[in-house]
């Protein structure tokens, strides 16, 4: 540690009266949409940023009547479930392979993963709709699910390969000696090592498929399919909608992942530091 | 000897077997829709049916087209707040490093923002600020004459700004500080001894040990955020202003979604695909080229 | 070793019976003999109004023929377009779509069922300029592809109380410009919002206003729009476009306490009795029910549009036509059931509901019509009907318009002349 006395900095104090104006500007969004809620249209119409007068509760009520949340929520948890199963057993293997073993063209696959990587939604999605139709993927959580995982696991690939990468080979040179095969020195010795990043991923990740929209839009028009961003999206009618009742069906969304970040900050937050390490 | 080679092999081949899903489903799913927007951009396609072949008509209207060119302009001022985008992260990150209090309260709160989503972000900004929204409230129980003459959203010069403080800035200050902070914790400390016995200032030893230490943190954030503006924007300004007012807040990538999705000009919307890839080709050279450096890639 | 693979094993029949059950998630129960399953999307469905209208006229329906069941869909209104061309485009589309009588749908023409020889025996029930905007060449006789639920124009409302508090006579003609514009100075100067308008997000307001103003100034010929005969370069577009921008620099339109408002808000605060002006709608919303509803028939008052001096024609209503209609999708598979279900939607007692329920106006001419501010909105639009500005318009073309209404009219960035240059420029590139 520090050996130096701590002097009072008075960069400090500005940073500080930052932070809690970050603070205030974070929490804001929340606060307003939770207030807004509870009021009526009418109320919400003269008064913005007030409490309301009256808490009322049909705006809720609205929500829940004109969606089949619950149909909806299933909808959301199976396709993310399996879509992270999926994601997660890609990522690990292909990053394991990327940050610890050894082969011809490594660089070049790793080059072109990250290349593909960055692209927008906007520029695949009207061919992905295309061959998923080609391919009878149209209307299934399935096709969902394959096009969820091969957009999103370049990116989960490469934080698992920067972390493999750190774990020392001879983990696995013993087990290879003794001839074990890939998948024992995947599943059986490096994944345990790697459960903290994985979970990181897995939390990353899911919240990416939760609030997912452009995709599901496209493929999925049966509405018993529907995951949840998608079911919300249909709330708006054709000149918009009030705002309470907006309020109340952004809260809705928005519980789970809230409620998700609550008990896994730490995991989170660890998430973040891939790749900044050097070396 | 001959084991050590079946061995290599054997790695290789293995390695090959691991990296075949994520390969098939990048081929099919990104690859082959990257690439064939090359070809649709010389055809006349609504999204579904046939293409008409059309040459380099697309091209030739992508020149005149002033969306175009707003779009290039707007992409020109969110890259500019970039650089702030990082350094105020790192400040802090500085700051922090030494022990803050409420340290904990503050990290879970800035992070919430990236929790919550551009999606949702986008629509309660969009309200918040909003000329008949509560900011305006706000502004005139303060007093602010004419309170409801300020329009953030609603006029071009301003919008592009607030759009570029919010995602640029705002949207990845918790993430930002979380990062740095991580990348400082694996500074040597006794560099800092060092630099104070030679009698350097806090701000001294901030340009001359931590910037220089993280510098391939910084490099490495400095690459997502190129992605970010030029290929993850696309919910936010839909839900934030929709490119609006006029198209002071359009971007390469909203406009593939206006041209393409809403109005079915799909073969002229690939056009500007074939644009933003040349755009996304080098940021992905640059961010290889920090990779190398970095001596990620054994 | 043996362990890995019972484990593997058991991976790989979960993994199957996981694909298996999402594959079959998608498909459909099989109906059994005679049963007919109609499946309907609609994106107007979600909205409490209008979707209880219509689940009332299903339950209607399917009491009257019980073989059939009704699969009534919302979907999202802002997508609805790509999700429509997605599910046709991929061949799994419904049996019946709701849609805008503009181009949005005729894009999609292909995959429209004709309906001429469906619709000859109960053709005469309904008005003839519906027909002609749910044809894909709009021609009232050949080429339908829509059956039209509701009649929509656009006109002027007006509260005769407020009028009257700022010292204005309600009963004066308000078409007239200078009279028109005298009342907005007098609410002015009393504090009252002069005219309301909802152009937070979407500038509908400007649109709805303009669409008044043009239907005076090109009347039948409002049609050039669609083919590059009319164009914003034209002395009467540009002298549209002044006249609607004094509203604004004359600080008429609502500037005090909900400023830009959304569309929706600002129907809210004309329903709740702030403001003497609003550019609204026949049917659907923003209209004679929810504002007669609001504050009393008797205060509500009706124009068509503002007669200018240099206005081709006076008091023209502007009048789409058709402004919903419903389509069947060729390869429906339930093509006799779609069309006798949209024919019972707009006769008898479905229409009726419909049209006593949300107030839109359903283009049956043997509709009873029993409200006066109804009739004397139905009389403007069945004898003095023009077409409608906004859906001659290249789809693409009308969501850029708006962009720039909002950099002319809302931000004040550019001049007239700049404005109607881009516009022009616009136009032209998506002919």
């Amino acid at each position: 540690m520090r050996t130096i006395a701590k002097r009072w900095n008075p960069a400090k104090t500005v940073i500080y009266i930052f932070l809690i104006f970050i603070t205030f500007i974070s929490l804001y969004p929340i606060f307003f949409a939770f207030i807004s809620s509870f009021k009526s249209t009418a109320e919400y119409t003269f008064s913005k940023t007030a409490l309301p007068d009256q808490w009322i509760w049909s705006n809720y009520a609205y929500v829940f009547r004109n969606l089949k949340i619950a149909r909806y929520m299933f909808n959301s948890a199976l396709t993310v479930t399996v879509g992270m199963t999926l994601y997660i057993i890609v990522c690990n293997a292909a990053g394991f392979a990327l940050g610890m073993l050894r082969f011809k063209y490594k660089l070049t696959i790793f080059s072109f993963i990250l290349f593909f990587q960055i692209f927008p939604q906007m520029v695949i999605a009207s061919q992905v709709y295309r061959i998923c139709s080609k391919i009878g993927l149209m209307n299934s959580h399935l096709g969902l699910v394959l096009v969820w995982v091969a957009y999103f696991a370049p990116f989960g690939t490469y934080i698992m390969s920067t972390y493999y990468a750190t774990i020392p080979r001879s983990l696995i040179e013993s087990a290879r000696i003794d001839g074990a095969n890939v998948f024992q020195q995947l599943f059986k010795i490096m994944m345990p090592v790697a459960i903290p990043m994985v979970g990181t991923i897995a939390i990353v990740g899911s919240l990416a498929m939760w609030t997912e929209l452009p995709f599901s839009l496209l493929l999925i028009q049966d509405p018993s399919l529907r995951p949840l961003s998608l079911g919300l999206a249909v709330l708006k009618g054709e000149h918009g909608i009030p705002i309470p009742t907006l309020s109340a069906a952004i809260l809705v969304s928005a519980a789970i992942p809230l409620i998700l970040y609550f008990f896994f900050q730490n995991k989170i937050h660890m998430g973040s530091t891939a790749g900044s390490v050097k070396g | 000897m001959l084991k050590k080679k079946m061995m290599i092999q054997q790695e290789q081949s293995d390695a090959y077997i691991l990296l075949l899903p994520l390969l098939l489903l990048m081929v099919v799913f990104i690859v082959y829709p990257v690439l064939a927007n090359f070809y649709y951009s010389l055809t006349t396609w609504k999204g579904f049916g046939t293409e008409i072949w059309v040459g380099l008509k697309n091209y030739r209207r992508v020149f005149h087209d002033d969306k175009f060119w707003y779009s290039l302009k707007n992409l020109g001022v969110l890259v500019l707040y970039i650089p702030i985008g990082i350094f105020i992260p790192l400040l802090i990150a500085a700051i922090l490093r030494e022990g803050l209090k409420g340290w904990m309260f503050f990290r879970s709160v800035i992070y919430l923002p990236t929790i919550l989503g551009y999606v949702i972000l986008g629509t309660l900004f969009s309200i918040i600020l909003s000329q008949s929204g509560p900011l305006t409230e706000m502004l005139k129980m303060m007093g602010v004459e004419d309170a409801n003459k300020i329009n953030l959203l609603g006029q071009s010069r301003s919008a592009i700004h607030v759009v570029a403080l919010l995602f640029v800035v705002f949207s990845k200050l918790g993430f930002g500080c979380i990062y740095f902070l991580a990348a400082m914790s694996s500074i040597d400390s006794s560099l800092y001894d060092a630099a104070a016995i030679d009698g350097a200032g806090w701000w001294q030893r901030f340009f001359s040990v931590t910037v220089p230490s993280i510098s391939f943190s910084m490099q490495f954030f400095l690459v997502l955020s190129f992605i970010e503006v030029f290929a993850r924007m696309y919910s936010f300004i839909y839900t934030l202003t929709y490119g609006g007012p006029g198209f002071a807040t359009y971007t390469l990538e909203f406009g593939i979604y206006r041209q393409g999705f809403q109005a079915f000009k799909m073969g002229y919307a690939s056009s500007w695909a074939v644009i933003l890839f040349v755009f996304c080709s080098l940021i992905a050279a640059l961010q290889i080229n920090i990779l190398k450096k970095g001596d990620q890639l054994k | 070793m043996l362990k890995m693979k019972k484990i593997g094993f058991m991976v790989l029949i979960g993994m199957v019976i996981s694909c298996v059950s999402l594959l079959a998630g998608g498909e459909q129960e099989s109906s059994a003999d005679e049963k007919v399953t109609l499946t309907v999307w609609d994106f107007k469905y979600s909205e409490e109004v209008v979707g209880s209208a219509l689940k009332d006229m299903d339950t209607l329906y399917m009491t009257a023929n019980p073989n059939v069941e009704i699969i009534h869909v919302a979907q999202p209104h802002d997508n609805y377009y790509e999700i429509l061309a997605a599910a046709m485009g991929s061949g799994t589309g419904p049996d019946v779509i709701m849609a805008h009588t503009d181009q949005r749908i005729w894009n999609m023409d292909e995959f429209l069922l004709p309906l001429d020889s469906y619709i000859a025996d109960w053709k005469d029930d309904i008005s003839d300029s519906a027909w002609a905007a749910s044809s894909s060449t709009r021609e009232s006789d050949r080429n339908i592809k829509l059956v039209p639920l509701t009649a929509q124009g656009l006109g002027i409302y007006y509260n005769k109380a407020n009028l009257e508090k700022a010292g204005v006579d309600p009963e004066d003609d308000f078409s007239d410009w200078n009279t028109f514009l005298a009342a907005c100075e007098k609410m002015k100067s009393a504090g009252i919002p002069a005219v309301v308008m909802g152009n937070g997000g979407q500038p509908y307001g400007v649109d709805f206003a303009y669409r008044t103003f043009l239907a005076n100034f090109y009347g039948p010929e409002l049609t050039g729009f669609s083919d590059g005969t009319a164009n914003f370069t034209d002395d009467a577009f540009i002298e549209a476009s002044r006249i609607l921008k004094t509203l604004f620099t004359k600080e008429y339109v609502i500037t005090e306490n909900a400023t830009m408002p959304y569309f929706m808000d600002a129907i809210e605060i004309f329903k709740a009795g702030e403001g003497g002006f609003f550019f609204g709608l026949t049917s659907d919303i923003a209209h004679w029910k929810d504002f007669g509803d609001a504050f009393g028939y008797d205060n509500l008052g009706y124009l068509p549009s503002i007669n200018s001096a240099k206005a081709k024609y006076r008091d023209r209503q502007s009048n789409q036509g058709a402004g919903i209609g419903f389509a069947v999708i060729k390869n429906s598979e339930n093509i006799e059931t779609a069309v006798d279900y949209l024919k019972e939607y707009v006769h008898g007692e479905s229409a009726n509901l419909f049209l006593t329920r949300t107030g839109a106006i359903v283009p049956n001419k043997n509709l009873p019509i029993e409200n006066e501010s109804l009739a004397e909105v139905v009389g403007f639009m069945s004898n003095n009907g023009v077409p409608d500005f906004y859906v001659q318009l290249d789809a693409a073309f009308g969501a850029e318009l708006y962009n720039y209404f909002q950099l002319f009219f809302l931000a004040d960035e550019i001049t007239l002349n700049e404005y109607i240059e881009k516009t022009q420029k616009a136009y032209e590139q998506n002919l």
